[in-house]
């Protein structure tokens, strides 16, 4: 979906506040984010979903949150009178806590699980070669897709193929795509965003991650 | 236990505005005073309800909270820094291989499919996520919220000069600026480069210059 999420290149937001966040996550919010992807509330394509004006108003956490309850309500995995009680018992009494339940024995097995580091597989097909000029195909997709509006319709060269990967699922709770090749792209930065020499930006490189499927000769 | 468990034998007594991740800066003091705010209670209520109803289990989430905030950080990625900055053959396996010559150093896990990208007098890499904020986490934790930002997101790619002089950063005309937006599964770790006058020091004291931001690309290293 060609959503708000989607933020290369756009103007207005203002300067970056360097100094936010000497770490990203305090406290709940971390544990926010661990249980938001265990219980499989978390997905890009429900973050993407969120409406553009509530996307820009509310923080990370708030849209990590906004889009697992959707998610776990909607498939009826809890049920909203549950999360209202909850809500009222845990907002009237600061010593209340959410219940415990505990399965030890699949600790270990979770633990291994994070601390693997998942690899991409080798690409034992490509269209396109190292060095090959490509054109990032023109496109408006419904669902959730990798590719940047930015570099759409700009002419790059292969710099690296870094593996195979499936597509990823393009609505929530979906199926992966596609299995093919993922190219590393690399663009001048006048086929982006045109000559900004004279705005103080010398030429640079911009390099990203496309799907074969997005490319095409140039 | 948890981080989350002692947060919350807290004193209700001020609150703060939601969604104001600032504001949550707190949090993990020990001894702080905070109340939970309308988002935390929230976010307490999702894990109430999944826990009762036998979806999630309390143990699970601790565990993956504490790899979250413990497990993974910047201290890892320091280690790596500093190893291939002492031992030429390590930097090269790192740079032709980043999760072989990582778990070398035992670090690795999930979001660490990583390529290393080296900055040297020719070339600054900075990296960015413009579609949501994918972030090397075994190396470096969970991202900074300025990396979560809209207008790093927005600009970064765009204008990266202009961003890096936002974080002090100036980088001479000659140098090649190369940004790397990481839309796949794979994420990108940068390889400082290695301050003039550190040769008398050792790994240990060469880590502790590292710092997070000079490994996303936003800051250089500098000599003590």
């Amino acid at each position: 979906m060609d959503g708000i999420h989607d933020m290369g290149g756009m103007a207005g937001f203002g300067t970056i506040d360097v100094s936010a966040g000497a770490s990203g996550y305090e406290g709940w919010e971390a544990r926010l984010q661990a249980t938001a992807l265990l219980s499989g509330g978390m997905s890009r394509p429900g973050i993407e979903a969120i409406p553009p004006a509530e996307y820009l108003a509310s923080g990370y956490a708030e849209k990590w949150l906004v889009c697992s309850e959707h998610r776990l309500l909607g498939d009826g995995v809890i049920e909203g009178k549950q999360l209202d009680r909850w809500c009222s018992e845990l907002a009237g009494d600061p010593n209340r806590l959410p219940p415990r339940d505990e399965d030890p024995d699949a600790v270990p097995g979770l633990v291994a699980m994070l601390t693997t580091t998942p690899s991409m597989a080798r690409a034992t097909e490509s269209r396109f070669a190292v060095g090959d000029r490509v054109r990032v195909c023109r496109m408006r997709p419904e669902g959730h897709h990798r590719c940047p509006r930015y570099v759409r319709g700009a002419v790059g060269v292969v710099e690296r193929i870094p593996g195979a990967e499936h597509q990823p699922p393009t609505e929530p709770g979906g199926d992966v795509g596609r299995f093919e090749a993922v190219y590393t792209v690399q663009f001048d930065s006048r086929e982006l965003w045109g000559d900004q020499r004279g705005e103080g930006e010398p030429v640079f490189d911009l390099l990203v991650d496309l799907w074969e499927s997005y490319l095409e000769d140039p | 236990m948890s981080d989350h468990d002692h947060d919350h034998h807290h004193d209700h007594e001020h609150q703060h505005g939601d969604g104001d991740e600032h504001g949550h800066r707190h949090y993990d003091t020990p001894g702080s005073r905070r109340a939970r705010s309308a988002l935390e209670v929230r976010a307490m209520a999702l894990e109430a309800a999944l826990v009762e109803k036998g979806v999630v289990k309390s143990d699970a989430i601790d565990a993956f909270t504490d790899a979250l905030e413990h497990r993974f950080g910047p201290h890892h990625g320091a280690r790596v820094v500093a190893r291939a900055w002492t031992d030429p053959d390590f930097k090269q396996r790192l740079l032709d291989d980043g999760n072989a010559a990582c778990a070398e150093l035992g670090v690795a896990g999930v979001e660490g499919n990583i390529r290393v990208v080296e900055n040297t007098d020719e070339v600054h890499n900075l990296v960015v996520c413009t579609l949501c904020s994918c972030y090397p986490w075994p190396l470096l934790g969970l991202p900074p919220i300025w990396y979560k930002s809209f207008p790093y997101r927005a600009r970064a790619v765009a204008e990266p000069r202009t961003v890096l002089s936002e974080f002090g950063v100036e980088v001479a005309d000659h140098v090649r600026v190369r940004v790397w937006d990481s839309s796949s599964e794979m994420r990108y770790f940068v390889l400082p480069a290695r301050p003039d006058g550190t040769d008398d020091l050792s790994e240990e004291e060469l880590a502790a210059l590292i710092d997070r931001n000079s490994m996303i690309g936003t800051a250089l290293v500098t000599a003590p």
